[in-house]
């Protein structure tokens, strides 16, 4: 894809240093990291709201800021369209002359023919004359899109702006941003803490970490292909092993690693391998139950690390003799007697859930194995 | 009592645009700047709101009597020094409400005027003054209220001459002590409708800014 945003910001802010370098296609790239990561200092910087020390921004071949020959272009000239989290709505302007702020020059007559062909694509014709308070959030964040989309810029950028509706509206305005990306064509940067955007969003996901760059991934790549397991890695979630595949004591086929054994499903090739187990798959196990015979093989004993809560989901990180092992389950699925740290949880890891990464030469993933194919059963 | 109406609504001409402008932007300097001694500027301003009319007045007039500009254009005890007199107590009630309001618009909200492609006068025309208008006007109104008030350091630095710069709340002290009570109370009571009526005003545009944000 055309590169059509190249950017190059370094800057110090007391302790912490952002120092991130990437590009951009005609395309949706989502920056995701953890707060206080600089994801939207990286914004702040693009739109020229702040000046880094250091850097370099160019624009659909138009350099709008570089450190070093001294070029400097203010927000109101460079053609970026910056959605706050908040949104940052006028208060004291109807929905209409919200967006007609945007519109850029011309005769009024067609500047508010264009504010109501906005307002009209993001389907709020009837609500021109409301103030944003006597708008519903989704209502808002929609004429927030029809005024940065008014001013016809090169490139919008987002701050989690979705980040406060609930699931369905977030579905709806991901949907409505993405028909716009096409639409358009411009380049959108879209930041989030929340996993979900990513592949909802997303044509190419950027990882941010304390200020730099980790990786970045295509999205293709993380629904299916080996990217799947970088992706994993730099989320620093899921179970990932490394080992190799062998036919086992009992003459059945398993993976082993430095820490233990798993027993596999079917007969996959031989060799060495990443083992990847998505942490919703590892089930629980009652020890007052008898144990599935498929799974008996493969049943830990772990001691509760760590318990995190978000949204309806549970995540575990259980300490085990070989090694840490994450678990995340859908609330309702869990004993609570589980959830304490420091108690004891016995887990089992069904055979059928190991994604089979083989090594080809030295450690490079090509595809994914046998065991993979039998995962999805 | 005609002339000492005639003489406070003068001074009200005057000062009233001068504590916009003058209570504005030092207000809006305090609010948005970041300069050295901005602290010493603020209490330097506020001074006047503690310090008794009687003190202000005295290095008002120690002051302006020094310097040979003021003395030759006989500037103490005539209007001008009544428009001074006036201005200098009521000033720090407009620099604060200006500052409030300021500080209290989104700085977001000015950000994201100046992506949609509007220059910084226009963002401060269109977004950052409407959004202060309230609480400015409330400031304008306390304070032109106190300047027209008065009394205390327009009687140190302009005296209580009769068509020169008696204004009313001289004249009703002139009346009193003349034993004038009738006329007093005639001017102390349109005093007290002025009152009122300002204060019945910022009753109003609170009310109205807080229907606006709910």
């Amino acid at each position: 894809m055309k590169t059509c945003l190249e950017a190059e910001i370094r800057e110090k802010l007391g302790d912490f240093q952002l120092d991130v370098s990437f590009s951009l296609g005609r395309e949706i790239g989502v920056l995701f990291g953890p707060s206080g990561s600089g994801k939207s200092l990286t914004l702040l910087n693009l739109a020229g709201l702040r000046s880094p020390a250091e850097g370099r921004i160019a624009l659909a071949g138009r350099v709008v800021m570089d450190t070093r020959t001294r070029v400097w272009t203010p927000p109101q000239k460079r053609r970026m369209a910056l959605l706050f989290q908040n949104l940052a709505l006028f208060p004291h302007m109807t929905a209409l002359e919200n967006v007609l702020f945007g519109c850029p020059g011309g005769t009024t007559t067609e500047r508010l023919a264009k504010a109501r062909t906005w307002l009209a694509r993001v389907r709020l014709e009837a609500f021109e004359r409301r103030y944003p308070g006597q708008l519903s959030g989704g209502q808002r964040q929609r004429v927030a899109i029809a005024r940065a989309m008014a001013t016809d810029p090169e490139m919008l950028l987002l701050d989690e702006p979705f980040s406060s509706l609930d699931g369905p509206l977030r579905r709806n305005l991901r949907r409505e941003l993405r028909g716009l990306q096409a639409e358009t064509g411009i380049p959108i940067l879209y930041v989030t803490h929340q996993v979900e955007d990513i592949c909802a969003l997303g044509d190419k996901v950027l990882f941010i970490e304390k200020g730099k760059l980790s990786g970045s991934l295509l999205v293709d790549e993380i629904l299916e292909g080996p990217g799947r397991i970088s992706f994993w890695r730099m989320m620093g979630w899921g179970n990932i092993l490394e080992g190799e595949v062998k036919v086992g004591s009992k003459g059945r086929h398993c993976f082993s690693w430095g820490q233990g054994e798993l027993t596999l499903k079917g007969a996959p090739r031989l060799g060495g391998a990443i083992a990847f187990v998505s942490p919703e798959k590892v089930r629980f196990i009652d020890p007052r139950l008898p144990v599935d015979a498929e799974l008996a093989d493969n049943v830990f004993t772990g001691k509760v690390d760590e318990t995190l809560m978000e949204g309806g989901t549970l995540r575990m990180h259980l300490l085990t003799d070989r090694g840490p092992w994450q678990i995340e389950k859908r609330n309702g699925n869990v004993p609570h007697i589980l959830l304490r740290p420091g108690g004891m949880v016995d887990f089992a890891v069904p055979p059928g859930s190991i994604e089979l990464i083989y090594f080809k030469g030295e450690k490079e993933e090509i595809s994914l194995g046998q065991g993979s194919a039998e995962s999805h059963s | 009592m005609e002339r000492a109406l005639l003489i406070s609504l003068k001074v009200l001409v005057i000062d009233v645009p001068l504590l916009a402008l003058l209570g504005g932007g030092l207000g809006w300097l305090l609010a948005r700047k970041v300069f050295h001694g901005r602290e010493a500027l603020s209490l330097l301003v506020q001074l006047p709101i503690i310090l008794p009319p009687s003190v202000l007045g005295l290095y008002l007039l120690l002051v302006l009597g020094r310097i040979d500009f003021f003395r030759e254009a006989g500037f103490l005890f005539a209007f001008p020094a009544a428009v001074l007199g006036a201005l200098l107590p009521s000033l720090p009630i407009m620099v604060q409400a200006s500052r409030a309001a300021f500080a209290g618009v989104d700085r977001e909200l000015e950000e994201a005027a100046l992506t949609l492609g509007r220059g910084p006068g226009e963002v401060f025309l269109r977004i950052t003054l409407p959004l202060a208008r309230r609480t400015l006007l409330v400031g304008l109104a306390l304070s032109s209220a106190r300047a027209l008030g008065d009394f205390g350091v327009t009687l140190m630095v302009a005296g209580n001459i009769p068509g020169r710069t008696q204004t009313l709340p001289l004249y009703i002290y002139g009346q009193v002590e003349s034993l004038n009570f009738a006329k007093a109370h005639f001017a102390a009571l349109l005093l007290v409708a002025v009152g009122i009526v300002s204060l019945y005003a910022v009753r109003k545009l609170e009310a109205d800014g807080h229907e606006n944000l709910s």
